[in-house]
């Protein structure tokens, strides 16, 4: 296309050049990210008839032993597609949605202190404030389409290999709490970039992740470190909301993971705003 | 309005100086150039006049504006650092797109400037050569016309014949009445395109010079032939001598009648005094 055309063309596409340039920046992991997280989901529900006929030869093999019956089925969650969900597949896409919030929210402020955009950006006729509130938009927006696809991946998923046998409203309530959980870790991470600048490296976005989803698991396994449920995010939706709806959600989890990034987003920008960018 | 005014800038990097006593301003439609060693303090200067920086103590105003605080300010700004700045996964044309629409000026100036530098348009920025990289980051400067232009090391990478035309462009720049300010190592385009130099050293500016007084009325280079061999200067000012057998070179900064008179006082055989070279001047400075 010509420069031409594109002048014809500028002042009905153009509203915002940030939002459209952070957009195509962020596209390709985007796609990435939304489609591995998708077609695992998708695969992983797809097991389900075979696992649950393993499940039933276990469970046959501990007949008499319902301690050990029961043990199993919360280990693989088999009983059900629902629970089988909660145990299994929502935590593949929890666990990858973490990962991708994470990346996201570094690559949107330290990604451009890495790659040395930011000299570019940061001496343009708009302020630091208004830049990052594009990115934050950007980030949401990103954390949006993310859990979008994976929710349509994950419900036809459902329909083909459990339909009938699960609450479409509670699968929804599922997936906008994996999108909650998501979009909390992601402002988490943007928010420690505002502070961090270039010292706020990829994988050290990554491994917070990781530490968050071992804190999670472990909680998870020993009843006395319940209350780790509280320290992340992923503490949200690795519950039976299916079974339980919001009796699951661990509230304090819940205020805390809204509480924390919000705060430490607000005095980020304060921080970014009047900070030396080097 | 002075559209670049610098008074007392001070910053620190913890306890080591960035810039201690840092004034001087560019005036409307002059050029000034900014020389001084590695670690002299002009990055840290020319950061802190784009905003990168916050200033410890002093002032850095731009178009009117305390440049701490200038997004306005910034719409007439155009910068293109030391370091090739732009989004690396993007092409070319998308990168000046975006400078084109924050500004708020047409594309057709992205097909002039890309057209003089010999830009192409459509490859990814990281794909570019050192070379191509600088002149995205000199297109993307000059993009908006704008009455400010800050440049710090822009010829580095390339090669002479562009380096012509992006001379062209400055002095199509001053013509419109820009002022521009610019950092080099190469002295010779300081000479070539400045109306006035700052030089700084350890993070003090030394000397604010225009370069037509800097170049005929300060440093001289002398060259004298004597029939006997090295007589010894005595004339205060006299730096930088070096002598070969019969013939003596050295720098003089002072006034020209005392030169003379010294020299007069001397059985000389053959005499030569030129203006010293921006570069002489520099090392005078700094030695």
């Amino acid at each position: 296309m010509k420069l031409s055309e594109l002048n014809e063309q500028k002042e009905k596409s153009v509203k915002s050049p940030l939002y459209r340039i952070e957009r195509k920046d962020n596209l390709k992991a985007l796609i990435g990210f939304s489609i591995v997280s998708a077609i695992v989901l998708f695969i992983t529900i797809s097991l389900f008839p075979l696992l649950d006929d393993v499940m039933a030869q276990i469970q046959k093999m501990f007949e008499g032993n319902p301690e050990m019956q029961n043990m199993m089925a919360a280990a693989i969650g088999t009983q059900s597609i629902t629970s089988y969900f909660v145990a299994q597949t929502a935590q593949s896409w929890a666990f990858v949605g973490g990962i991708y919030a994470a990346y996201l929210g570094y690559k949107l402020v330290g990604g451009n202190f890495k790659d040395g955009s930011y000299e570019m950006l940061y001496t343009q006729n708009v302020s630091r404030t208004q830049i990052l509130k594009h990115k934050l938009i950007r980030l949401a927006i990103n954390i949006g389409i993310f859990s979008l696809v994976n929710a349509v991946a994950g419900f036809i998923a459902m329909m083909i290999w459990g339909s009938g046998q699960f609450n479409v409203l509670k699968y929804v309530l599922y997936c906008l709490f994996v999108a909650l959980m998501t979009l909390q870790i992601g402002v988490f991470s943007f928010a420690i970039s505002t502070f961090a600048h270039r010292k706020y490296s990829m994988m050290s976005a990554i491994l917070v992740v990781m530490a968050m989803y071992f804190i999670v698991t472990f909680a998870l396994s020993v009843e006395s470190l319940n209350f780790l449920n509280a320290v992340t995010p992923f503490g949200l939706v690795y519950v039976d909301i299916f079974n339980s709806t919001m009796s699951a959600v661990n509230i304090v989890g819940l205020i805390i993971w809204i509480v924390v990034p919000t705060i430490l987003a607000f005095l980020g920008f304060k921080n970014f705003k009047n900070t030396d960018l080097i | 309005m002075i559209p670049c005014s610098i008074s007392n800038l001070k910053k620190y990097y913890g306890k080591n100086v960035g810039v201690e006593d840092v004034t001087f301003n560019v005036k409307e439609g002059e050029i000034v150039g900014f020389i001084g060693p590695n670690g002299a303090g002009k990055t840290t200067t020319i950061r802190a006049i784009v905003g990168l920086l916050k200033a410890d103590d002093g002032q850095v105003e731009i178009i009117g504006e305390d440049a701490s605080n200038a997004a306005n300010a910034r719409a007439e700004l155009g910068y293109a650092g030391g370091e090739p700045s732009f989004y690396p996964n993007l092409t070319v044309l998308e990168n000046l797109r975006l400078v084109a629409d924050l500004k708020g000026v047409s594309y057709d100036r992205i097909d002039y400037l890309s057209s003089k530098l010999e830009l192409g348009l459509s490859r990814k920025a990281k794909e570019l050569s050192l070379g191509n990289k600088k002149k995205l980051c000199i297109v993307m400067a000059l993009l908006s016309s704008p009455k400010f232009i800050v440049l710090d090391e822009p010829t580095v990478g390339l090669d002479p014949l562009i380096k012509r035309e992006f001379f062209k462009l400055i002095e199509e720049e001053k013509k419109r009445g820009a002022s521009i300010l610019i950092s080099s190592h190469t002295l010779t385009d300081i000479q070539r395109l400045c109306d006035r130099v700052a030089i700084i050293k350890n993070g003090k500016i030394i000397a604010v010079e225009e370069m037509q007084q800097l170049k005929t009325k300060r440093l001289k280079k002398v060259t004298i032939e004597t029939s006997y061999s090295h007589p010894e200067i005595t004339l205060s000012g006299v730096s930088d001598v070096k002598s070969d057998g019969h013939q003596i070179k050295f720098n003089y900064n002072g006034e020209m009648k005392k030169l003379v008179k010294y020299l007069n006082s001397i059985d000389l055989d053959n005499i030569s005094i030129e203006d010293a070279g921006l570069e002489d001047m520099f090392l005078h400075f700094y030695e």
